[in-house]
């Protein structure tokens, strides 16, 4: 049977500290109030709570995980966090499900004979490298790109930009902004 | 057995004195905001008697520039 964890009056308390906060916000907005929210993160669950931010899209959403016995096992948004305060979208708070998924490719694939077959980075990245090359020395600088990922970090834009505007000498350099989140935008837009 | 909440708004530099010593009066509930010089207080009184005492009280806080009350309510039960 459902048993409530609070009562009347601390409920009542609950409303009165969120009228405040309301109120606070409209005054002062991006206010932060984390210590309210931080009561909430469980404790003693031996959980240790790491910052990081989340990789699922380019917002940049500060979130807390819950690593236990080396395993990201829990996900909170970071209440200090100016950029989502302390709140996630779905996709947050399921991220570390991600790093778990039975699915997930842990291993560079190559098609050979018509089906995929696992094998090393070295490898992978040779063999990369050669078509590069062919495409480049067959149509130029600029029959090559880069499509990164919404979910890559700043360091790692900067290295495919280097690589591909300094060294390779093409602008074709696409870090998923435009083909994916600029959607998004554009859906929002005309609803 | 009023409820009410208020809008603390501290003497420039003085927040964390000012949280201080709210967070040692009775019937107080202090909540900071991270990034303001702002602090939200809820105070929690047995009789309307009580709560203007406390009311006086925090009014006459050195280091509290400025109260100013957000919501109120008056519940007999639990």
């Amino acid at each position: 049977m459902f048993k409530s964890t609070s009562n009347r009056r601390n409920f009542i308390k609950k409303m009165a500290k969120l009228s405040a906060m309301t109120a606070a916000a409209s005054m002062f907005p991006g206010i932060i109030f984390a210590d309210a929210q931080e009561k909430g993160i469980p404790k003693g669950m031996n959980l240790d709570w790491k910052k990081a931010p989340c990789r699922f899209c380019g917002v940049g959403c500060g979130v807390l995980v819950g690593v236990e016995k080396g395993k990201a096992v829990a996900v909170k948004g970071d209440p200090k966090s100016s950029v989502n305060k302390g709140l996630c979208c779905v996709k947050g708070y399921h991220s570390v499900m991600a790093l778990y998924g039975i699915n997930r490719l842990t291993k560079p694939l190559i098609k050979k004979n018509g089906s995929y077959v696992e094998t090393s980075m070295e490898e992978a990245l040779d063999l990369i490298a050669s078509k590069m090359e062919k495409t480049i020395d067959e149509y130029g600088k600029d029959a090559v790109s880069i499509y990164g990922s919404g979910q890559w970090t700043i360091p790692d834009g900067y290295v495919a930009s280097k690589l591909f505007k300094g060294c390779i000498g093409t602008n074709n350099v696409e870090a998923n902004a435009r083909l994916c989140m600029a959607s998004a935008v554009n859906l929002i837009w005309h609803r | 057995m009023p409820i009410k909440s208020y809008l603390a708004h501290p003497h420039e530099g003085r927040k964390n004195e000012l949280i201080e010593i709210i967070s040692k009066l009775p019937f107080c509930e202090v909540t900071p905001a991270e990034n303001q010089e702002i602090i939200i207080i809820v105070t929690d009184t047995e009789t309307s008697v009580q709560e203007d005492k406390l009311k006086l009280t925090l009014e006459g806080i050195d280091s509290l520039k400025l109260l100013a009350m957000v919501s109120g309510f008056n519940t007999p039960k639990n």
